[in-house]
C-alpha cells in the first residue's frame, strides 16, 4: 500500500499543476484601453523695447511655428487651451493681433489685444480654448504652421516710460489633451 | 493600435513572467542531480548518471510583484480604464519587478572519478532565457497623466532598468568530498548568447516649471542607454521577404547557440560542510561573470541638459530675421540632447545567485548505500548516514539592477526510503508571504524522475496568483555496486 502511495506521489502532484483552476479571464478588454494625457509646455516669447515700437508706429513679426502641425501632435491632439499674457511697461496703448497661418501663409485664425500705457505695468492674462464644446476648432492649431505678431502703436512716436527698461512682453503657452493610445 | 499593443505586451509580460529565480525546492535536493547546478559542492553520493536530453532539467517560473491577471482581465464587468489606472498607474511601484526565466536542459552527464572515488565530475549545457524589468513608473505617469498638472514634478529617467537575454551555457563541474566533514565544488562556465538587451543605468528627470521670462520653463537632463547584441540581425531577416525566415532564423540562433554568439566566462562555487552528524551547513554562488558582446551590437542613447522656455525672439535683435527660428530652436535641442545610435562593444555581467542553508536530521537512519555509490544518499552526514526526515532553513539572494534580492525559506524533507523523497518548502520574499512549495524525486530502478511545484496555494486560481513555479526532469542514475 505504502508502495502505490509512493509511486503515485508524483503523478498526483502533476495532476494538482495540470489541473489548476483559474478565474474566466477576458482578454479582449484590453482593446478598450484608451489613455488620454494632459502636456503643456511654453509656447513662444516676444519683447520689443520701447525704442523700437517709437521708432515704428507698426511692427510685424513672421515666426515660423511647426511644433503643431507636426504629426506627432497634430494626429493625436484632442481639445485645449493657449494661454497668454501681455505685460507693457512703455507709455503707449497698443493693439496686438496675433495671426495663426497654415503651411500656404493664409490666416486661420486672428486673436487681438489691447493693452493700455503704463505706469502702471498692464498686464493682461487670457486663456483660449481649442476643441471644447465652447471653444475654436482644434483644426486651427493642428494646421498652424507660423504665426505673424503686430504690434499698433496708438500713442505717437515721442513719450518715454517713467519705469525702468520698457518693453512689451508676450508671454504664451500650451495645455492639450493629447490620445496617447487608443 | 500598434503603440497600444505593445504597451499591453509589455505589461503582460509583466503579469505573466515575474519570478525571482528562486529554486528553494531543488536546492541541496541531494537525490536529484540537477541540484548539482545550484551548489556544485553538493553531497553526492551517485555512482554516474545521465539526464535524458532535453527533459533532464526544465524549469520555468512566472508571477508579479505588482500585478494580478484579475485583476485586469477578470470579467467583473469594471470598465477596463478604471482598472488599469487604479491597478498599473497608480497600483503599481517603480520598485515593482516585472521579470522572468525559464532554463531547458540539453545535456547533463556526471560520473565519479576511477582514480579516486572522493571526485564526481560532471559536465553539460542548457538553455536559458532571463529578463527582468522594473515597473517604469514615472514614464507610465508622464505617459498617462501628462504634466499639466504636474507642474515642479521631477520625472524620474532612472524607471527606466531593464535588462534580458537568450544564452546557452555549457558548463564542466568538479565535486570533491575534502574530508568527512566537508564537500566542495567548483563549476566553469561557458556562455553563448543568442540575444541581450540591457537599459540599467539611466539618470535623468524631466521637469515643468514656472518659467523665468515665458510662462513655462521644461527641463530635460538625460543619461539614457539601450545597448542591444543579437536582435538586428535576426530582425533583418524577419524583414528579408526573399528568404524563408524560419530556416534563416534557425541557422543564425543555432551558431549562436554552439559558441558562435557573443561569448563569456563565468564560474560557480559550492561546499557542504557537516557541524555535526546531524546538522549540515551548505553554500554556494552561482554565475559569477560576464559575457562580452561585439557581435550584431547596437546601442541607443539620449544624453544631454536642455531647458527651454520656448521660442524666443527679442525685438529689435530678430527684426526680419530670415532665420527659420522654429527649425533653429528644435536643431539647439536636439545639439544639447542627442540621440545617437552606435555600435560599441559592451560587457554584461550575468545575475549571480547566493544560497546557504542549514539542515538538521532526525528520526530513523535508513541505509545508505553510499559505500556502492548506488542511487543517491539522501541527507547523507558526515558518516554517510542518512535519516528519515530533515527540517531547516535556506537563504536565497540574486543579484539584481536595483540591488540585491532575496527570499527566506523554510523546509521539511521527508525520505520513504531511497525511494522517495519529498520535500516541502514556505518561503517569503517581496512577491509572496504564502508561497508554499511541494517536491518529490522518485527513484525507480536506474530512472529518478522529479516534479517540484511552487505556490501551490495559487495553483487553485492562477488568474489571483502572483506566482507559479514548474521543475521537472528525467534521469538515469547508476545502479549497482561500483
Amino acid at each position: 500500500m505504502k508502495k502505490i502511495i509512493n509511486y503515485l506521489f508524483i503523478p498526483l502532484l502533476l495532476l494538482v499543476v495540470v489541473s489548476a483552476c483559474s478565474d474566466e479571464q477576458d482578454f479582449d478588454q484590453a482593446r478598450d484601453l484608451d489613455v488620454i494625457t494632459d502636456a503643456t509646455g511654453p509656447v513662444l516669447y516676444l519683447e520689443s523695447t520701447e525704442d523700437l515700437i517709437n521708432a515704428s508706429p507698426v511692427i510685424s513679426q513672421n515666426i515660423n511655428f511647426d511644433g503643431f502641425n507636426s504629426e506627432l501632435f497634430s494626429d493625436r491632439v484632442i481639445s485645449g487651451s493657449l494661454t497668454f499674457q501681455i505685460e507693457n511697461s512703455t507709455s503707449k496703448q497698443l493693439d496686438i493681433r496675433v495671426i495663426f497661418l497654415n503651411e500656404a501663409g493664409s490666416p486661420l485664425d486672428v486673436l487681438n489685444f489691447s493693452t493700455a500705457e503704463a505706469p502702471p505695468i498692464d498686464i493682461i492674462d487670457e486663456e483660449i480654448f481649442y476643441g471644447t464644446a465652447a471653444g475654436k476648432s482644434i483644426d486651427i492649431i493642428k494646421s498652424t504652421s507660423s504665426l505673424q505678431v503686430i504690434f499698433t502703436n496708438n500713442s505717437g512716436s515721442t513719450s518715454v516710460s517713467s519705469l525702468p527698461d520698457p518693453k512689451l512682453i508676450f508671454r504664451s503657452s500650451a495645455s492639450f489633451k493629447l490620445r496617447v493610445i487608443e | 493600435m500598434r503603440l497600444r499593443n505593445i504597451f499591453i505586451i509589455v505589461l503582460l509580460f509583466g503579469c505573466f513572467f515575474v519570478n525571482s529565480q528562486n529554486k528553494q525546492l531543488l536546492y541541496d535536493f541531494n537525490e536529484v542531480p540537477q541540484a548539482l547546478l545550484l551548489n556544485p559542492g553538493m553531497k553526492t553520493s551517485f555512482k554516474w548518471y545521465a539526464g535524458v536530453p532535453l527533459i533532464s532539467g526544465f524549469s520555468f517560473q512566472a508571477g508579479s510583484s505588482g500585478l494580478k491577471s484579475n485583476d485586469l482581465f477578470a470579467n467583473d464587468g469594471v470598465d477596463f480604464n478604471t482598472k488599469f489606472r487604479e491597478k498599473v498607474i497608480y497600483g503599481m511601484d517603480f520598485s515593482d519587478e516585472l521579470s522572468g526565466t525559464y532554463q531547458v536542459e540539453l545535456l547533463n552527464i556526471g560520473f565519479r572519478s576511477k582514480n579516486n572515488e572522493d571526485i564526481f565530475y560532471s559536465f553539460g549545457a542548457y538553455n536559458e532565457g532571463d529578463a527582468i524589468g522594473y515597473f517604469f513608473k514615472d514614464y507610465a505617469l508622464l505617459a498617462y497623466e501628462g504634466n499639466t498638472n504636474n507642474l515642479n514634478k521631477k520625472f524620474d529617467l532612472n524607471h527606466l532598468k531593464t535588462r534580458g537575454e537568450i544564452l546557452n551555457v555549457y558548463h564542466f563541474g568538479i565535486n570533491k568530498k575534502i574530508s568527512n566533514e566537508l564537500t566542495m565544488g567548483f563549476r566553469a562556465k561557458v556562455y553563448s548568447s543568442l540575444l541581450n538587451f540591457t537599459s540599467t543605468k539611466n539618470k535623468g528627470y524631466f521637469v515643468t516649471t514656472q518659467g523665468d521670462d515665458n510662462l513655462l520653463e521644461s527641463t530635460l537632463e538625460a543619461d539614457v542607454e539601450i545597448k542591444t547584441s543579437g536582435v538586428f540581425e535576426l530582425k533583418d531577416i524577419i524583414d528579408d521577404d526573399s528568404q524563408a525566415n524560419g530556416a534563416a532564423i534557425s541557422s543564425v540562433l543555432g551558431k549562436r547557440a554552439l559558441l558562435g554568439g557573443n561569448l563569456g566566462v563565468g564560474f560557480d562555487l559550492g561546499f557542504t560542510y557537516n557541524i555535526d552528524e546531524r546538522t549540515v551547513f551548505t553554500g554556494s554562488l552561482i554565475d559569477v561573470g560576464f559575457i562580452y558582446h561585439s557581435k550584431d551590437v547596437r546601442t541607443y542613447s539620449v544624453k544631454g541638459f536642455a531647458s527651454t522656455e520656448g521660442l524666443e525672439v527679442r525685438l529689435p535683435e530678430d527684426l526680419n530675421s530670415t532665420e527659420d527660428q522654429w527649425r533653429t530652436f528644435v536643431d539647439d535641442l536636439e545639439d544639447l540632447v542627442p540621440y545617437e545610435e552606435g555600435s560599441d562593444n559592451y560587457i554584461t555581467f550575468r545575475p549571480t545567485k547566493f544560497y546557504t542553508s542549514i539542515r538538521r536530521d532526525f528520526g530513523k537512519e535508513i541505509e545508505s548505500k553510499e559505500a556502492c555509490y548506488c542511487t543517491s544518499t539522501s541527507g547523507g552526514n558526515n558518516r554517510g548516514r542518512v535519516y528519515k526526515n530533515s527540517y531547516g532553513a535556506q537563504l536565497y539572494a540574486i543579484n539584481r539592477p536595483r540591488g540585491p534580492q532575496a527570499a527566506l525559506s523554510a523546509f521539511y524533507q521527508h525520505r520513504l526510503g531511497n525511494v522517495m523523497s519529498l520535500k516541502t518548502t514556505y518561503t517569503i520574499d517581496k512577491f509572496s508571504y504564502t508561497n508554499i512549495g511541494l517536491g518529490a524525486s522518485l527513484q525507480a530502478g536506474p530512472v529518478n524522475m522529479y516534479l517540484m511545484a511552487d505556490n501551490l496555494i495559487g495553483y487553485s486560481n492562477l488568474a489571483n496568483s502572483k506566482y507559479a513555479s514548474v521543475q521537472f526532469g528525467l534521469n538515469i542514475i547508476s545502479w549497482g555496486k561500483k
